[in-house]
């Protein structure tokens, strides 16, 4: 069970140089093809920590071409993981379990946001069989970094955005996760983060592995997942996902999933912004993708993140070497 | 003037967390048009240190199509930067007055290793010392005068090296013997936005080699080379900085495919070389804030030929506010 502790830097071995703490929330603005990614990797046992802040619209093919990106690797480790502030301007603030502030003004002026995001439903320790059924799948192969510790939660995301001068209204729900463990910087895996979010009945949630076949990415299998409606959870049993792609941009999505009550959905997703996110760890990527869902009449936007390491990537995608 | 004492920490009585201590090596297999760098930003005052390797073969438009790249950013800084091995695989020792470097790796996968010699053909050129550099006196100030922001102005050499050794790559064996680049750094450095700056060598064999700094911009989506900073020529060991120097060519995206290179030496003597590019990728492993687009190029001058490497980097907001559909539109420059 996920407590407001769980913001809180965790109890560990204090000569464990990789032990790593990480807080991730993803936001848009769906009417302006806005995505927003807000990353914070700590390694508290050295004193560093990493922020990347992340701003694209509608899609960027190459990450030299995404509108705003702060990513600063050697900052000095917060005290305090539930109330920093850091040196480039990121400020964040839990209250409890569930609410949670992200504030953030950039050196050059180009960038702020102020946030609030409120879970529509309880964070899920994926690790914890009341919260998971799925417990015995929830260990994503090669990320360690979310096998040892690991929440995911689900918010409206309230407030507003400065980008380049120009004002926007942020009103939406997206996911926010956090992790802590033992962590190599090691880019051999992957995995797929995906938000269906349709409206305050339908929203859901889902992990799966991903790997490469003839230079195509494969999703699967399905780790673990649920679906929030009306404030209340109740578990994916089952799930797939196909896309369609260009270069390794999610163009189009297809997710088939069940839930414990036999009931199955189909969601489909276009997207409608699109950028590789080189910057979260110079070890991965990450391929995220605002999309457009539509499912059972119901539309909604939110994303997915495809995260790959860069060998992973390598021995997937390299003309000359990939086996 | 650059002594064995510059291989080590120069952030004694300091407590900045921005200091850095940098490496830099490039090398090639041209034959198989394979281009591999390994890099190391240190912190000393946080405890921390980056290391990246890099490979790619050919030309890679993406930075997931590049063929090796291991990048922990948060490795335990160690003790001594002039002989070291990191928890990723990593060693480096340097000795002879900063003239000579073995680098060894052995990834943690299996997939690459190798071992290189690099032998200094020059003592290092220190870009902060007027007798090495006739052009430091041209500039107000260091800033200006090395054109990377605050990443050189403290300290910084280069130095051409005949680079001799074993690559293992997925399984296969190449023999390295190339002339190419290496720098190394120290001071104080925000992860923010340094002036663009392109890191140029065009060498034709350890008799006959050619450093340049160029500043960079980009202007209607071109990469274009605004102002000579400061380079050298090295003719059979005797280095001569460079006085002037200008740079054209194409790119494909942010990729150099063709340049042509024209300089002048202090003693006025005038030198013109073309370089197609054989290998080439975006390589965003080396800071998250940073993206340096490097090149492998085959130059030629008259009847000499070599192979050798172009980075020219970018801050990720510079590329943000010169080639994002807002920034390009809103962005007064």
């Amino acid at each position: 069970m996920i407590t407001a502790e769980d913001y809180k830097f965790h109890e560990r071995d204090a000569k464990d140089r990789t032990w790593t703490e990480t807080l991730f929330v993803i936001f848009s603005v769906p009417e302006a093809g806005i995505s927003a990614s807000v990353y914070t990797l700590t390694r508290p046992n050295l004193g560093v920590c990493h922020s990347s802040i992340e701003i694209h619209k509608g899609f960027c093919f190459h990450p030299w071409q995404i509108h705003h990106c702060d990513s600063q690797m050697h900052l000095p480790c917060p005290e305090n993981f539930a109330d920093f502030s850091l040196d480039n301007g990121l400020s964040f603030k839990a209250h409890n379990a569930r609410d949670l502030d992200f504030k953030y003004q950039s050196r050059d002026g180009n960038c702020a946001f102020d946030l609030t995001y409120r879970s529509i439903c309880d964070p899920i320790d994926p690790h914890d069989p009341k919260d998971n059924p799925q417990v015995s799948s929830a260990k994503v192969k090669g990320y360690d970094g979310w096998n040892t510790g690991h929440l995911e939660g689900k918010g409206h995301v309230t407030g507003e955005l400065l980008l380049r001068g120009q004002k926007y209204r942020i009103d939406c729900v997206e996911g926010t996760n956090k992790s802590w463990g033992p962590r190599n910087d090691w880019g051999n895996k992957g995995a797929t983060w995906v938000h269906i979010d349709l409206d305050e009945d339908f929203s859901a949630f889902l992990v799966l592995g991903l790997s490469f076949k003839n230079k195509e990415v494969v999703y699967g299998p399905f780790n673990y997942g649920y679906i929030a409606s009306k404030g209340k959870r109740r578990p994916i049993v089952s799930a797939s996902m196909t896309a369609q792609r260009l270069d390794m941009l999610v163009t189009r999505a297809t997710v088939e999933l069940k839930d414990d009550q036999g009931k199955t959905y189909v969601a489909h997703g276009t997207t409608i912004a699109g950028a590789p996110w080189y910057s979260f760890n110079p070890a991965s990527a990450g391929f995220q993708t605002l999309m457009r869902w539509e499912c059972d009449g119901r539309t909604g936007h939110s994303h997915i993140a495809d995260f790959c390491g860069i060998g992973f990537l390598s021995q997937g995608m390299a003309d000359e070497f990939a086996t | 003037m650059i002594h064995t004492k510059d291989l080590d920490y120069h952030n004694k009585g300091t407590t900045d967390p921005t200091y850095a201590e940098t490496y830099f090596l490039i090398f090639s297999v041209p034959e198989a048009s394979i281009s591999g760098n390994v890099y190391v930003l240190a912190r000393p005052n946080v405890g921390v240190t980056l290391s990246s390797i890099y490979f790619h073969q050919g030309i890679c438009m993406n930075a997931y199509e590049a063929d090796y790249s291991d990048a922990p950013m948060h490795l335990v800084a160690p003790q001594r930067l002039s002989d070291f091995t990191l928890a990723n695989g990593l060693s480096l020792t340097g000795s002879n007055n900063a003239r000579d470097y073995h680098f060894r790796y052995q990834g943690r996968d299996g997939l690459c290793n190798f071992d290189l010699n690099f032998s200094g053909i020059m003592d290092p050129f220190d870009a902060l010392d007027p007798n090495h550099n006739p052009m430091l006196a041209k500039f107000d100030n260091t800033e200006e005068a090395t054109g990377a922001g605050d990443s050189w102005a403290q300290g910084h050499y280069d130095i051409v090296g005949q680079i001799k050794g074993e690559l293992n790559l997925y399984g296969k064996q190449y023999k390295v013997d190339c002339v190419d680049g290496l720098d190394r750094s120290w001071g104080p450095r925000l992860e923010w936005n340094a002036s663009p700056v392109s890191w140029m060598h065009m060498t034709f064999g350890p008799d006959l080699a050619f450093h340049l700094i160029m500043t960079l911009d980009v202007k209607n989506g071109k990469t274009i080379y605004t102002t000579f900073r400061f380079g050298y020529v090295v003719e059979n060991g005797e280095v001569t900085g460079l006085v002037a120097g200008e740079v054209a060519g194409e790119n494909a995206d942010m990729l150099g495919t063709y340049r042509v290179v024209r300089v002048r030496d202090a003693k006025g003597r005038e030198w013109e070389m073309h370089g197609a590019a054989i290998a080439a990728a975006p390589w965003h492993a080396a800071y998250s804030s940073f993206i340096s687009f490097q090149s492998l190029y085959r130059w030629t001058m008259g009847t000499r030929t070599g192979f050798s490497s172009v980075t020219d980097v970018f801050g990720v907001t510079t590329l943000a506010k010169r080639l994002s559909k807002l920034g390009s539109q809103t962005v007064a420059l």
